[in-house]
């Protein structure tokens, strides 16, 4: 896939300053973008990384506010799928043709409530959990092998404490969706 | 396992071929599905954002453990800022129900019915509990759980449990037996039978509870009990037992000194037996059928049990122990013959077994084994957790004698199970010597 952007490239430039704080007030959703595409948080960096600069390199060809989304997602997205066809050949990933739906789907009906507010919502089923298991439930997210050496803490096996996370991620998926229903009331 | 778990076997890197084949096909015609991977996705950096914040206010002095953050430093601002809106807002709502006990041990079929009826049957170890219903759902079925104040309550065999915390731990023994050591309680543990109520504030005791009577036996401490026909109540102290039922005086007894000899009384009727229970067509007594059970990983295995020490003496094994079994089998099949072992104070002992000898056990014929005691062996579902089980059965209360047959249906039938001393002569050991 191509680097299309500059066919969906306003018209004029926005000052530096604007396109900084552009870029920090989409830059939760467009990692969040990246990780639909990609299968890992490092590689979403890299992607993020990327295409922030191909942004930066070409900020002049922004013309105002609300082309700055659409426009940061589809150099998003190119990067994502770059990096995916080379990951492709070492690990398990999903087909480009599915997530190219799902990117799409992003695009064009995308999820009705603020990413923020999710993640607080998330944040309080978080706090429900024992201490015990939200460290559990983080320590993916901890770097590689925090869920082993938790496995090897508990002489486990970390195949069933990886069960054991898809349990209590399954409680917080009911409980953050009950929480953004009686949001939504 | 559902397409939602393997989305989330996706995420944490732990999906395997079979589940990206299966996710390709299923995310390629389901919009809805779809959605849920993008909610899934959506979450994930709530996930992540909520390690780097623990991980910030843990201040973690190794760095290899820290997590790279590699977002421009004037991104952190927003990140603050972000984690500032998070602080200041707070919804209202409790979604997830408390967890007020974990599966601190388990072996054997058990299945959990909680989280508004949900039936869970793949439980394992680690597994938090709220309120609901544990269910042990074979004669091998051992789950012990552990309350968050340290207390824990052992299920064995076919039993069931309902528990609740809301400030009082109140449980409701609907069958089979339990242990338990109970840490002080504030307000006092109360156990519930068909026959009896138990209040209980902290000690180690058994309880055991069948249609018309409830057995206790106390280790430590005291254990009130009072009789449900009658509201008679009486305290029962250490190294004491009482049955509470209706046709029985409630006085708590001295513990009755074991006994080595035992037999199945299988004429008399079904009670205290799992299986199929049949009068022989000659009349010449009672035969017990074995059930399917499904196994913890899904296998079907063809069961007999016999429940031992119920509701007289302990009866002990020693290590000259001679175990008989009596029956007969339709078709070839590894058979398979063990114990149920439990302390003298109602603790969980483990499970040992050992296999019939080929050439003993044929198609189409009777069977009468005598099986010595040293050539059973801890149950091999249980060898991970071997260093907190004895190395040997001898010296521990046979809680249950089982039979069973693997994976087809064998026909097999038990008319006698017995424990013996060592006058006969073990058809393993004759073996042996030949």
């Amino acid at each position: 896939m191509t680097d299309d952007f500059n066919e969906l490239q306003p018209e004029s430039a926005l000052p530096e300053a604007d396109f900084i704080r552009l870029f920090a007030r989409h830059e939760l959703e467009l990692r969040n973008y990246a990780r639909l595409i990609l299968p890992d948080w490092s590689y979403v960096d890299d992607a993020l990384q990327d295409a922030s600069v191909t942004m930066w390199e070409n900020r002049a060809k922004l013309r105002d506010e609300s082309g700055f989304l659409p426009w940061a997602k589809v150099i998003v997205r190119n990067r994502c799928f770059n990096a995916i066809a080379k990951l492709r050949r070492d690990r398990l990933v999903l087909d480009s043709n599915v997530l190219d739906l799902i990117a799409n789907e992003e695009v064009t009906d995308s999820i009705n409530f603020q990413l923020k507010t999710l993640h607080k919502a998330l944040e309080d089923c978080l706090r429900k959990l024992t201490l015990e298991h939200r460290n559990l439930v983080l320590a993916p997210y901890r770097g590689a092998g925090a869920v082993k050496e938790l496995a090897e803490a508990a002489r486990r096996s970390p195949n069933s404490l990886y069960k054991l996370i898809g349990r209590l991620r399954e409680k917080l998926y009911v409980c953050v969706e009950n929480k953004l229903k009686l949001e939504a009331l | 396992m559902t397409p939602e778990e393997r989305i989330d076997r996706y995420l944490l890197g732990q999906a395997n071929s079979e589940d990206i084949e299966i996710l390709n096909h299923l995310l390629q015609r389901d919009e809805a599905l779809r959605q849920s991977y993008r909610f899934r996705v959506a979450l994930e950096g709530g996930y992540r954002e909520a390690a780097l914040r623990d991980s910030s206010v843990t201040s973690n002095p190794d760095p290899a453990t820290q997590i790279p953050d590699r977002r421009f430093s004037w991104l952190h601002t927003a990140a603050a800022a972000a984690v500032m809106v998070l602080a200041v807002i707070w919804f209202m709502g409790n979604q997830i129900p408390e967890t007020i006990a974990t599966i601190s041990n388990i072996s054997g079929p058990a299945s959990w019915t909680g989280d508004e009826g949900r039936v869970i049957d793949d439980l394992e170890s680690g597994i938090p509990l709220s309120g609901g219903s544990l269910e042990g759902t074979s004669p091998k079925s051992w789950v012990e759980v552990t309350f968050t104040d340290g207390s824990v309550v052992t299920l064995s065999g076919d039993s069931m449990l309902t528990f609740s915390d809301l400030g009082q731990k109140e449980l409701h023994l609907k069958r089979g037996s339990l242990f338990a050591d109970v840490r002080p309680q504030s307000k006092p543990m109360l156990i519930h039978t068909r026959t009896a109520s138990l209040t209980v504030l902290g000690t180690r005791f058994e309880v055991e509870t069948e249609l018309a009577a409830t057995k206790l036996d106390v280790s430590e401490g005291t254990v009130g009990i009072r009789r449900i026909s009658d509201g008679q109540a009486v305290e029962v102290s250490a190294n004491q037992y009482v049955v509470a039922a209706a046709d029985v005086a409630l006085r708590p007894a001295l513990r009755d000194e074991p006994v080595h000899v035992w037999k199945s009384e299988m004429s008399r009727g079904s009670k205290g037996l799992q299986g199929k229970w049949l009068l022989d067509e000659e009349g010449a007594g009672a035969r017990l059928w074995a059930i399917p059970y499904l196994t913890h990983n899904k296998k079907t295995i063809f069961t007999i049990a016999a429940s031992v020490s119920q509701s007289g003496a302990p009866v002990v094994v020693k290590s000259d122990s001679l175990v008989r079994v009596r029956g007969r089998l339709k078709s070839d099949s590894q058979v398979f013959v063990g114990l149920t072992l439990k302390h003298r104070n109602g603790e969980f002992g483990g499970r040992f077994q050992v296999r019939m000898p080929k050439g003993e056990v044929s198609a189409n014929s009777d069977f009468d084994l005598l099986l010595p005691l040293n050539k059973f062996s801890l149950d091999p579902s249980l060898e991970s957790l071997s260093e907190i089980f004895p190395s040997r059965p001898d010296g521990l209360v046979v809680k249950t004698i089982w039979c069973h047959s693997l994976h087809n249906q064998a026909g097999l039938s038990i008319s006698h199970f017995g424990i013996e001393g060592p006058t006969g002569t073990s058809i393993l050991a004759a073996k042996e010597h030949k």
